[in-house]
């Protein structure tokens, strides 16, 4: 405190000092700043409007300060001795500043640590020296006192820490200061040191404003952490549930699709060029089902509609070979999300390309040039060929050929061969663009892919249980069992769908009672995929019905594959009961029909050639839909089995 | 089944978590589609609907037999969930597309908060419909944009679903059938009589498995005909012939009545009303009656050898007729009479076709006396067609030579020619005809003993 005052002692030496050094220098240039005073309210009031333009949340402070800008702008039109007043007032607040300044230094100094005993200092220094310019600027009008008390109020806001607000509030006063500082350098060449001295306290106080809201928003953070960290275990649950069935359920798409990089940039830069400059195309994207072709057109379209030039001009129809299934359909399709109905109205065409042309005729905005690109995407491609006379396909490759409007056609599809199943016209219509996509993932990246797919990412709201979930993932996946399982499931099939169901079986078993993703839960959800249906159902099956299937096995061992009918099964059946049986019991033919025709109704035996109703039902050909292996594995796991039975199966010749 | 399921079965028990595991949160997004599969009446749909209605899911529950065409399911799915005004909107013959639009238009009014299931019960028959309707239908939450989940339910395995190019491949689940004896038992126990004790229902019930089990494992089936047969059950007792603990007795008592059950409810031959009426006869006089459909049927007399010979000309082979039905066959030699093929017998491989000509040969010297070839006899071919007891093969408007079938059983037979056994000579051919094939009928020895008795006479 000694030193404190010490030093406002010191401020207030100086600051009397220079007002009267300054006063002295004022009246030595009184006759020529009466012209200039003009000038200098004029760039105050510029001053103003700027200060008002700049600050868009115009705070208490900055009200003051424009008060007080008004009132210097005043003061200085309405008389040279009010002018030389309101310079002399000007000059013991630039005093003020510079001793905050050498205040705020000196008690930085002293204090570097605790910044809110700085801004107490700050407060402390600031309202003593105001005091004390107060006491030395007693002929100043009411209007610098309230400017005080504006700075007073200025100075507690900061040591009470609203920062943001605050730091806006100082970057304006520092712009308005410096406003100021432009009018004096026009006016009074003098002032130019001080204004640098002003300029420095201001980025001083600026960099303490800074430091202490940055410690007020550090502190603010880590309470909200706090608070979120204490989530409960089942809304962790279920929030990371919840953006993996997300993630694995609803195809929600990846940022970057993976392992298809040079077909990403392929596709991106043709429907680019659609869609900037204008260029007609065709293309093919074929890939085996769950191979991420919708998935790749996803994330293209998502980059090409972040290009501002496409955004705004591109129109998109997508079309479903599935849902639009003629052609008629198609085009009320296209007509709809092209939002053309009430172009259309009731208008009647001579022929389905009439039609499309008016429709295209209709997005053109004028001359040719700047008509509007249009992507058409066509999932299930091949099934557009099934329509007749594949007048769609025809009518699209066709404008895609001619330079009419700029179109693009992008078909979706599984087949490789779908360019047999097009008309010589369409194909000749079409670019043969093609672009395939097949899987080249090894083991190892597809192992890592897995780990990709189960991680939470970093912005998870709870970061304990994500790190622990995903440090489960990672022990997950260098686990013996779980990699021969993923090992088992790659060489099946490489695609993400199958192994999503996988994760999604696994996944959905996590709880609140076992928060981890377990190596019990895969091996269980693998044990569902993998499970043979056909071996579920003959489990389930009656004594007869396996005995049947039984005597069906046999005949298809000696006569070596050959169609068989229900006589010959009875009659196989009926050997069996007589020789070997001992714990089947004589069944009425009919009866033994009757299971017979249960066997047909869960398609385990299906007729040769269906539709054939002049045939008896005894004599119908009909074929076993079962493997040998299955047979006998389903044998094996049949409840209470008797062991005639079993030795029938196992015997070579019935 | 109207009972609450006490889920205690442990094969159950975990198809169910994994099942509830799916559903359990509502509010997240779910499989696009599952497939459940299992056997008739292990309750699959009450299953699912139970969990439904518990967890108060929104739902649309569609059988797809009621739908004959797609419309219908359509109309059924949109009106559940956003009332019958959206549904109403539906075009006259809805396309798919029309579908989707619907529900994207109205599911962006009303987005679901929690997931919706389509229900599809015996979703087998989807297959017969649209081509598209099915591999559309399961990935449809794709489609529509929207949280919706499908369930499928059918009695066959999804391989059979698959469409040739493949679609999407929904979460298969299998219900586990009831294993022998114990859950079967108790859950047949649970409606038993209030008047008897549940220990005599129980043991009832397994008598009844102990006939029927080796046969059928439908639950709904056996439930049908343990009622029905409980009352005859319960004669004995209600007669105060025998008490509650003479097992033995009473199952001697019902044994024999449950294996004529087999034969005809079992088979659907009578009705269950004919099944009680026949019981309340029988005990006012106990005949037993043949149920058998193939007795009732009466034909003319020619009629009668026009099948009888119809039936001869499609199980024998053209050449042994000459041997059969002429007098004075001359000398046969045994040894490689007959080719190789004709040594498989027709009754295993089917009947074969017979031009007109063979049949009216074989009816004249099946006949004893003379008939004339008059136009009353063709035209009783002909009505033997409409019977469907002759099948014509091959083009109807050949008129020179039509050929035929036979189309009726063995047994069939054998009741007519019972009806017509004034001629010993046919019923010998009969015989003769059919000790040829290699095939050992057991109709065949009552035959013989039916022919060596009017030899005696």
């Amino acid at each position: 405190m000694e030193m404190l005052c010490a030093c406002v002692c010191v401020c207030v030496c100086v600051s009397v000092s220079l007002s009267l050094c300054v006063s002295v220098c004022v009246c030595v240039y009184v006759c020529v700043s009466v012209c200039v005073c003009v000038c200098l309210c004029v760039c105050v009031c510029l001053c103003m409007c700027l200060c008002v333009c700049v600050s868009v949340a115009v705070c208490v402070c900055v009200c003051a300060r424009v008060c007080v800008c008004v009132c210097l702008s005043l003061s200085l039109s309405l008389s040279l001795c009010v002018s030389v007043c309101v310079c002399g007032c000007l000059c013991v607040c630039v005093c003020v500043w510079v001793c905050a300044c050498v205040c705020v230094s000196l008690s930085l100094c002293v204090c570097v640590s605790l910044s809110v005993c700085v801004c107490a200092c700050v407060c402390l220094c600031l309202s003593l020296s105001l005091s004390v310019s107060v006491c030395v600027c007693v002929s100043l009008s009411l209007c610098v006192c309230v400017c005080v008390g504006v700075f007073v109020c200025l100075c507690l806001c900061v040591c009470v820490g609203l920062s943001l607000s605050l730091c806006v509030c100082v970057c304006v006063s520092m712009c308005v200061c410096l406003c100021m500082c432009l009018c004096l350098c026009m006016c009074l060449c003098l002032c130019v040191s001080v204004c640098v001295s002003v300029s420095l306290s201001l980025s001083l106080s600026v960099c303490v404003c800074v430091c202490v809201c940055v410690c007020v928003s550090l502190s603010l953070l880590k309470m909200s952490k706090r608070r979120s960290a204490a989530l409960t275990g089942a809304q962790g649950i279920s929030l990371a549930q919840k953006l993996l069935r997300e993630r694995l359920c609803h195809q929600k798409l990846p940022d970057q699709p993976v392992g298809l990089d040079s077909q990403y940039k392929h596709l991106l830069e043709l429907l680019r060029r659609t869609a900037v400059h204008g260029e007609s195309n065709s293309v093919l994207i074929v890939g085996p089902r769950g191979s991420g072709k919708t998935m790749l057109l996803g994330c293209v379209l998502r980059e090409l509609m972040s290009l501002k030039e496409a955004q705004k001009n591109v129109l998109l129809v997508e079309l479903n070979g599935l849902l639009q299934t003629d052609d008629k359909i198609a085009l009320k399709e296209i007509t709809r999300q092209l939002h053309l109905e009430n172009v259309v109205g009731d208008k009647v065409f001579g022929s389905f390309a009439e039609n499309l042309a008016f429709l295209l005729e209709a997005l053109k905005k004028g001359d040719k040039s700047s008509s509007r690109p249009v992507l058409f995407v066509l999932d299930e491609f091949d099934l557009f060929a099934h329509h007749k006379n594949q007048t769609l396909l025809y009518n699209l490759l066709d404008v895609s050929q001619s330079a009419q409007t700029p179109v693009a056609v992008l078909g979706l599809t599984c087949r490789l061969d779908v360019l047999e199943l097009l008309e010589k016209r369409v194909k000749s219509r079409f670019s043969h663009r093609q672009i395939h996509l097949f899987s080249s993932l090894s083991f190892a990246q597809y192992v890592d892919a897995v780990r990709a797919q189960l991680s939470l990412p970093p912005d998870f709201p709870d970061p304990k249980f994500s790190d622990d979930w995903n440090h489960s993932v990672t022990k997950l996946c260098e686990d013996k069992t779980v990699e021969e399982i993923l090992r088992r499931n790659f060489n099946g099939s490489k695609d993400f769908r199958s192994l999503h169901s996988l994760l999604f079986l696994a996944v959905s078993r996590v709880s609140v009672s076992h928060s981890t993703l377990r190596e019990a839960d895969l091996i269980e959800a693998w044990r569902l995929i993998s499970a043979d249906s056909k071996a579920n159902v003959l489990h389930g099956l009656s004594i007869l019905e396996l005995c049947l299937i039984i005597a069906m096995k046999h005949l298809n061992d000696t006569y070596d594959g050959e169609p068989f009918n229900f006589q010959m099964v009875h009659n196989e059946f009926k050997k069996f009961i007589q020789r070997k049986s001992h714990s089947i019991h004589k069944f009425e033919k009919p009866v033994v029909m009757k299971a017979f025709e249960h066997l047909l109704q869960l398609e385990l035996v299906r007729p040769v050639d269906s539709g054939v109703c002049k045939v008896q039902r005894e004599y119908q050909l009909m074929r076993l839909m079962l493997e040998h292996g299955q047979v006998m594995e389903a044998l094996q796991r049949y409840p209470q089995c008797p062991t005639d039975v079993k030795q029938w199966a196992l015997s070579a010749f019935g | 089944m109207s009972h609450q399921k006490s889920f205690q079965y442990a094969d159950l028990l975990s198809v169910l978590e994994r099942v509830v595991d799916i559903m359990s949160a509502p509010d997240q997004y779910s499989y696009p589609s599952v497939f459940i599969y299992g056997h008739r009446a292990t309750g699959k749909s009450h299953v699912v609907l139970s969990i439904m209605k518990d967890l108060e899911l929104p739902h649309a529950s569609v059988d797809c037999v009621e739908c004959v065409s797609s419309g219908l399911l359509f109309h059924q799915v949109l009106s559940a969930f956003f009332g019958p005004d959206a549904a109403a909107l539906l075009p006259r013959c809805p396309s798919l597309s029309d579908f989707v639009r619907l529900y994207k238009q109205m599911s962006s009014n009303s987005p679901a908060t929690q997931t919706r299931y389509i229900i599809l019960d015996r979703a087998e028959r989807m297959r017969d419909m649209d081509f598209s309707l099915l591999p559309a239908l399961l990935r449809l939450q794709e489609l529509v944009n929207d949280n919706v989940t499908v369930i499928l339910l059918s009695e066959i395995v999804w391989e059979k679903f698959r469409p040739n190019t493949g679609c999407f491949e929904p979460l298969l689940f299998h219900f586990p059938d009831y294993s022998k004896g114990k859950s079967l038992v108790q859950i047949l126990s649970w409606d038993h009589h209030p008047s008897y004790t549940p220990e005599l229902y129980a043991s009832y019930i397994n008598i009844l498995l102990g006939v029927f089990f080796s046969v059928c494992r439908d639950l709904r089936e056996l439930r049908h005909l343990a009622v029905l047969n409980f009352s005859k059950f319960c004669e004995p007792l209600e007669k105060g012939e025998a008490k509650e603990s003479d097992i033995h007795k009473l199952w001697k008592n019902i044994e024999p009545h449950l294996q004529r059950a087999m034969q005809t409810v079992y088979l659907r031959e009578v009705s269950s009303v004919q099944w009680e009426q026949q019981q309340m006869d029988e005990k006012e006089a106990t005949t037993l009656r043949v149920l058998s459909a193939h007795a009732h049927i009466e034909l003319p007399y020619y009629s009668k050898f026009l099948l009888i010979a119809a039936y001869l000309a499609s199980f024998n082979p053209a050449r042994t007729d000459r041997r059969f039905f002429l007098k004075s066959h001359g000398k046969i030699r045994k040894t490689n009479f007959l080719k190789k093929h004709e040594k498989t017998s027709n009754h295993l491989l089917g009947p074969k076709p017979f031009p007109l000509d063979r049949l009216m040969a074989i009816f004249y010297s099946v006949v004893d006396s003379r008939v004339a070839p008059t136009a009353s006899v063709f035209s009783q071919i002909s009505s033997l067609v409409t019977l469907q007891l002759l099948s014509q093969v091959g083009h109807d408007d050949q008129l020179d030579s039509p050929k035929y079938k036979c189309s009726v059983s063995l047994d069939f037979i054998l009741a007519i020619s019972r009806c017509v056994c004034v001629c010993v000579r046919l019923l010998d051919l009969l015989a003769l005809s059919l000790v040829i094939q290699s095939q050992v009928v057991r109709q065949e020895r009552s035959l013989f003993t039916a022919v060596s008795n009017l030899h005696l006479l």
